[in-house]
């Protein structure tokens, strides 16, 4: 094939010989450029350790492939809702008592507490939140797991779990009774001081924790019962 | 032919005994201290002071509605048929028979006063009452008063009290008679003076006073004995306990405008003939403000500090109203306690915040001149959920009073337990009744010593007379006494089972023994039948073997032969199928509970919700529905239907039934998403 080709050129003109050779560095260069940028595009894309890795494999064997990340760990403790009702999503009573708050009378609302665990399996979940001095904790609960009691040395609601999986959740509610007294007249009160999880991390083999924003008698996810937080006087 | 001499002797001495026995029942029966002990059992009691001569039939069904009519006399003559209609409506209904007892109108103008017109007719003129320049005397327009204190065979005291014996107790319509006006005084009718003896002379006014207490009590006594101790014979306005005594008691009209004090202690005093019938009326003050509820409440809530009946109408220049309000539709039962004072903490009769204790319910009165705000330190109560007074009966929970002055409320008793009913532990169940309407407030079914969505039913499950609790946790049925000690537990399937169970506890075959019947939530549709013990009876399976929709179940006689049958539904992925089977497990017949299309699954239950002594079904989407309740009977005719939250919502709904305190049933739906 290239002797038929090399007998042809050499039975060309100067002039189209000339053509050739120029056509040909053209199309060299013309490779070269788009060569270039294609590399560039593509390393941008950052697929470049496979193509590296591919190149090298296919131009030089010897080559070692280089390694891969290490994806980082991701260490946090279960993700942690907490509400505050006096009326529940569909508008029923599940709180007692006067709300707006009147100075002197209990009004019990209920704190509904969702955990979810979306990384590493836990261990020793701790979820705590102290209450307010003119807070009760009435008795009544709920869990789905785990052990919820009151702490009365420093005032605190605690619910224990010994273990949650992956992609796992566990819910409690609980009731707690607020009687205001004339300090309180005009402010809108903390349900909740401190709101806190903790837990072991199995994978990171560490301890998390964080907390949340606190409750307060606004009630901000109660549709029918938000924004009556105010303690009033009798009337 | 048999030789009697062997007759044993005993035998007359056993006729003895069976006749002494038979009038020992016949006077116990007959007795009217027999309304003694007659419980209460639709407080409060209601009266109606209804004083049109003549009543026509819408009315008079609606006047069966009250448990005491006082109905003017001259119904007995213009319409008869209808003082029976009222008694068909409502056989314990108290009907009395009005007039008044000094008074007479001046002519007899219209042929409805034809009982008047008689005594009219047969009245001298020294029988009226006049004062010292011979006028006779009035109190009410149109009517002259007739001289009580005379006492000769034709006067008014002696021929009344005998007409009422011939002509009214004689028809057997009436069981009594209401006197107006049973003053204890008469000289402040006029200023000229009353001529008490018909000399024209000035009498001295205690002589006047005392004369008319007499003979007040006179014709109470006369009108007594000539009709009866089974005959009632009340009056109003009785402000003296020395008449109160000579009758089976007084109503007290117009309440609230004299002393709170005076009015109780004539109406709470119990010192009267029996069968005690003392009336609290109070009224709109002939405004007709029939939306008065406060002035309504204030005179209910102090007439249920005694045993006595509440009327409310326009006033006393109208009595003959039908008046109705949502407290008199409250079921509060029988009263548990005396009335007490809240404040002076007895039962001393005095101004303060008082309170009595019903079945249930609790009624506060304050009759004090200042607010009163009391606070339940562990009790909640329940406001009546009703159509008026939308601040008051908006069926809300309570943990405190604000009372203002002459102020009355009635408080229903929560009842935020679910006995003999398997229920999803923490759910917040809504509360119906078999009409679709939401009766009262719901509540958390929550046990704290188990964990959340745990099925468990509070019921005595071994016939002992105690309650157990049984739930179903993993894969365990669990049986605890009600010290909370795990007393039994057994795997109804395997026992690495982990799908849930469902559960109930039934009398499946009437041995006088519970059975605990199961079906697995998800899984095999495969029901056993175990005694309390948790040995196996039985088993089939309600549906294809291979299927694992899960199963639910309910027990109850469908079909009131006697026997009873199990009614099971299935999961998700089912079609929405209610299957019936006896308690063999052979099918008896099945129903599709909903569109045949829909999947996810059916919740049902069985409870005979509409008192017609036969159970009927309920259904309820166990998932990725709406809130769509169906009550059907047993072979699968729907009966009424209603959505439980509203249309929009799509979950699934579990089902519990309770009994009220009256055996009424409530039809109890929590939701979940």
């Amino acid at each position: 094939m290239a002797n038929i080709f090399t007998k042809q050129f050499k039975v060309l003109g100067r002039s189209k010989k000339l053509r050739i050779i120029t056509d040909s560095l053209f199309l060299i260069i013309l490779t070269v450029v788009l060569f270039f940028y294609s590399y560039n595009y593509i390393k941008k894309l950052n697929i470049k350790p496979l193509i590296l890795n591919t190149v090298s494999t296919i131009s030089n064997k010897e080559q070692k492939p280089e390694l891969k990340p290490i994806p980082e760990k991701i260490c946090t403790p279960p993700e942690i809702r907490a509400s505050a009702y006096y009326y529940n999503s569909f508008g029923d009573q599940i709180g007692i008592g006067p709300i707006p708050p009147i100075v002197s009378i209990p009004t019990n609302y209920w704190i509904f507490v969702k955990i979810t665990n979306k990384e590493n399996s836990q261990e020793n979940i701790k979820i705590e939140t102290k209450l307010p001095y003119n807070i009760t904790f009435t008795g009544k609960k709920g869990i789905t797991s785990g052990n919820l009691y009151f702490l009365s040395t420093n005032r605190s609601i605690i619910w224990e779990i010994n273990s949650l999986a992956k992609n796992k959740t566990q819910e409690a509610k609980f009731e707690i009774s607020l009687k205001p007294d004339q300090n309180n007249i005009g402010k809108i009160l903390l349900l909740t001081d401190n709101i806190s999880i903790s837990s072991d991390d199995k994978y990171c083999d560490k301890n998390t924790s964080s907390t949340i924003e606190n409750l307060d008698t606004n009630l901000r996810y109660d549709n029918l019962g938000k924004n009556k937080g105010r303690v009033q006087n009798l009337e | 032919m048999e030789i009697i001499k062997n007759k044993p002797k005993t035998t007359k001495t056993s006729l003895l005994k069976y006749q002494i026995f038979g009038l020992f029942l016949l006077f116990f029966l007959i007795s009217p201290y027999n309304h003694i002990c007659k419980a209460q059992t639709n407080t409060p009691r209601l009266a109606n002071y209804f004083l049109k001569w003549s009543i026509s039939d819408s009315e008079a069904i609606e006047l069966s509605k009250w448990d005491l009519l006082i109905l003017d006399m001259e119904n007995q003559v213009n319409n008869p048929q209808r003082i029976k209609k009222i008694r068909e409506l409502n056989p314990g209904i108290k009907i009395l028979a009005y007039m008044t007892m000094q008074e007479i109108r001046n002519n007899c103008d219209s042929n409805e006063i034809k009982l008047r017109c008689e005594l009219i007719s047969a009245i001298n003129e020294s029988n009226y009452l006049k004062d010292t320049n011979g006028n006779k005397l009035s109190f009410w327009p149109g009517t002259h008063l007739l001289n009580i204190t005379e006492d000769t065979p034709n006067s008014w005291s002696n021929t009344f009290p005998e007409f009422i014996k011939e002509r009214i107790y004689s028809t057997g319509l009436w069981d009594g008679f209401f006197y107006d006006n049973g003053w204890n005084s008469i000289s402040w009718i006029s200023d000229v003076g009353v001529d008490i003896d018909n000399d024209y002379d000035i009498d001295d006014k205690s002589f006047i006073d005392s004369s008319w207490k007499s003979a007040t009590i006179k014709m109470l006594s006369k009108t007594k004995t000539l009709t009866g101790n089974n005959f009632i014979v009340a009056a109003n306005s009785i402000e003296d306990k020395d008449i109160l005594f000579y009758s089976n008691g007084a109503m007290i009209e117009n309440f609230g405008e004299k002393s709170w004090i005076k009015s109780m202690n004539i109406y709470l005093d119990q010192n009267t003939l029996l069968p005690n019938v003392s009336i609290i009326n109070a009224n709109t003050a002939n405004t007709g403000n029939l939306n008065d509820y406060k002035k309504m409440r204030y005179g209910l809530t102090s007439a249920l500090l005694g045993n006595g009946y509440f009327a409310f109408d326009y006033g006393d220049k109208d009595h003959a109203q039908l008046y109705w309000y949502d407290e008199y539709n409250t079921k509060i039962g029988n009263p548990i306690s005396n009335p007490i004072n809240l404040k002076s903490k007895n039962s001393k009769i005095d101004l303060g915040l008082w309170r009595r204790d019903f079945e249930n319910a609790t009624s506060f009165v304050n009759s004090s001149r200042e607010n009163q705000v009391y606070i339940f330190e562990k009790e909640v109560f329940e406001k009546i959920k009703g159509t008026q007074d939308a601040k008051i009966n908006n069926g809300a929970k309570v943990n405190y009073l604000n009372l203002t002055p002459s102020e009355g409320v009635i408080l229903l008793k929560t009842n935020q337990e679910i006995q003999n009913s398997t229920f999803n532990n923490g759910d917040f169940y809504r509360v119906f009744n078999y009409a679709g309407a939401q009766t009262r407030n719901g509540f958390f079914a929550l046990k704290s010593n188990f964990t959340l969505n745990t099925k468990i039913l509070v019921t005595d499950v071994d016939n002992d007379t105690k309650i157990e609790t049984i739930s179903s946790e993993g894969a365990n049925i669990n049986i605890y006494n009600k010290y909370k000690e795990k007393i039994s537990s057994f795997y109804p399937y395997d026992k690495n089972f982990n799908g849930g169970i469902n559960f109930v506890v039934y009398d499946i075959n009437n041995d006088g023994k519970n059975e605990i019947i199961t079906g697995a939530s998800s899984g095999g549709s495969h029901v056993r039948i175990f005694d309390h013990y948790g040995k196996l009876i039985s088993q089939f399976f309600a549906h294809d073997k291979n299927t694992r929709y899960g199963v639910k179940i309910a027990v109850s006689d469908i079909n009131n032969d006697g026997i009873n049958e199990i009614i099971t539904s299935f999961g998700k992925g089912m079609e929405p199928i209610v299957k019936i089977f006896d308690i063999k497990g052979n099918l008896l017949t099945s129903f599709l509970a909903y569109d045949k299309n829909f999947k996810g699954g059916i919740n049902i239950n069985t409870s005979d919700i509409n008192n017609d002594g036969i159970s009927e079904i309920i259904t309820a989407p166990a998932s990725n529905g709406g809130s769509h309740i169906k009550i059907f009977t047993g072979n699968g005719k729907l009966l009424n239907q209603f959505f439980a939250y509203e249309k929009s919502f799509k979950g699934g709904f579990n089902i519990s039934i309770n009994t009220t305190g009256d055996n009424q049933k409530e039809i109890l739906i929590s939701a979940n998403k």
